[in-house]
């Protein structure tokens, strides 16, 4: 499996320069702000989204190679190369809210933004979209390919979202209720999104045993 | 003692299928699996490899049950598709840190020498690679853990003259040790005809004949004639046969009796392609 791994990391490599772009980004509301204004969210939220992304190229990467192919060619059995790519996913999730994290408390050493009891909130919110995220492009390439997954991944991700913007432009949102519900999400949707990681992997083993490449 | 064995396998698709294949590849051998684009090749390595699984039927590697030993057995198997499987951005040096903690038995300088053998750029990344090297590099790596047995589907195709004997030669290289078997799918007959001990010849998912490559080339022949020489011909004694501007060819399974029964007739050695063609193309008198 540490091959597996380090395919990913070697493969991927040149995507880290990404990383220096999106801090780059992420600083550009900052110089604009100059006020100590600027969300410490923001850049974690940014991080995260392209370490849950690196899953999805990971993948894109494995498709253009034929790696998806040979892959099974190698002394590993489906569970086992279903198992990396969790792993992969979830060390870039994690390297995604890392760099998010030490970016905003630079910021913040820099009095450009403030790491408060809000943030850790953020932060929270940000650590469990991301194991739901995982949890559902997962199974869904390995049943549907990454063109296909990819597709349903945005309608997935944009039908609520615009359904909540649209309502809440109508007014039919209570700000304060979902402002109220705030704390008590942010200790359930970990352990929903801890959940959903097992059940996903189940998912993506039974449906990868089965699949024929 | 035989590397592989086919029994009875078959596998379908909705538009293509596999049907009762057999066939076996002694230790110590070359099989070479020929036959048209879409004869069942590629499906029979992936079965093999157990990339898909077979509706009935079973496939035995170093005598073992190919899919519960399937770890065990692919430690032991080097694998060459007909595209190279890195990713562009990798160097060498990086294919090699990769397999090296995928295959126990890896080894180092085994890979190095054939990199400098084979007259790969260490420095460059794979995307600045020709074909030529990047099949170089696929079977520099699929060599490099030692395997007692080489697959290879379609590894020669689209490869100049010059890097085909290269890649024939290590083969023949490989072959020395007698624990050492190589499967190799091509349609590029003449590498065959060059390597292969034996030949497996597939048409539409069934195998049309399973042989000792020098038998056959030896038994095989074609025989060349006029319509009224033709006729003469006994339906028994040819194989298929196929009319042309120039008059008739048949193929005949025992060339030395067809020699002694038709003096007359022109009797010219057949060549595996020869065989393919006949067999795919031509008619049963």
């Amino acid at each position: 499996m540490r091959g597996l791994l380090l395919k990913e990391f070697l493969g991927i490599r040149s995507f880290f320069k990404m990383y220096a772009f999106i801090i780059a980004i992420c600083i550009i509301p900052v110089a604009v702000a100059q006020d100590g204004t600027f969300s410490a969210g923001f850049a974690v939220g940014i991080c995260t989204f392209v370490g849950i992304m690196m899953c999805f190229i990971s993948f894109n990467y494995d498709t253009g190679s034929k790696w998806d192919k040979f892959v099974l060619t190698l002394p590993f059995t489906r569970e086992q190369i279903v198992r990396s790519k969790y792993l992969f996913s979830l060390i870039m999730v994690g390297v995604g809210m890392g760099l998010g994290l030490a970016l905003s408390a630079v910021l913040a050493a820099a009095g450009q933004t403030e790491l408060d009891a809000g943030m850790l909130l953020t932060a929270g919110f940000l650590a469990a979209c991301a194991l739901l995220s995982v949890s559902l492009i997962i199974p869904l390439v390995f049943r549907f390919g990454v063109e296909k997954s990819r597709i349903i991944v945005i309608v997935i991700f944009l039908v609520p979202f615009m359904t909540f913007i649209a309502l809440a432009g109508n007014g039919a949102v209570d700000g304060a209720a979902v402002e109220g519900a705030l704390p008590a999400l942010a200790r359930v949707l970990p352990v929903c999104g801890a959940a959903a990681l097992v059940v996903s992997y189940l998912i993506s083993v039974h449906i990868y045993r089965k699949k024929e490449v | 003692m035989d590397s592989i064995i086919f029994k009875n396998i078959s596998k379908e698709y909705g538009d293509f299928a596999l049907r009762d294949v057999s066939f076996s590849v002694p230790r110590g051998s070359i099989m070479g699996l020929i036959g048209e684009n879409g004869a069942g090749k590629t499906t029979a390595i992936r079965l093999l490899l157990n990339m898909i699984r077979a509706d009935s039927g079973t496939i035995e590697v170093f005598g073992l049950d190919h899919a519960e030993n399937e770890r065990e057995i692919k430690e032991q198997i080097g694998v060459v598709m007909e595209e190279d499987c890195f990713y562009e951005s990798l160097k060498c040096k990086d294919v090699a840190a990769i397999l090296r903690h995928i295959f126990k038995t890896w080894d180092d300088a085994l890979f190095r020498s054939f990199v400098k053998n084979f007259g790969l750029p260490e420095n460059k990344r794979l995307k600045e690679f020709s074909r030529g090297m990047k099949m170089k590099l696929s079977i520099a790596a699929a060599l490099s853990h030692r395997p007692r047995l080489l697959v290879l589907d379609e590894a020669t195709s689209g490869l100049d003259p010059i890097v085909r004997s290269e890649i024939l030669d290590v083969f023949l290289d490989f072959i020395q040790d007698e624990e050492h078997s190589i499967l190799i799918s091509s349609h590029i007959t003449s590498d065959l005809e060059k390597v292969a001990d034996y030949i497996t010849f597939l048409h539409g998912g069934r195998v049309v004949l399973s042989e000792n490559k020098d038998k056959m080339l030896y038994e095989y022949g074609i025989l060349k004639c006029g319509a009224g020489d033709f006729a003469k011909i006994d339906a028994a004694d040819i194989v298929r046969y196929r009319k042309s501007a120039f008059g008739y060819e048949a193929l005949t399974a025992d060339k030395n009796a067809a020699a002694r029964k038709y003096p007359d007739i022109t009797l010219d050695s057949a060549g595996l392609e020869d065989v393919m063609l006949l067999m795919i193309k031509g008619e049963t008198k």
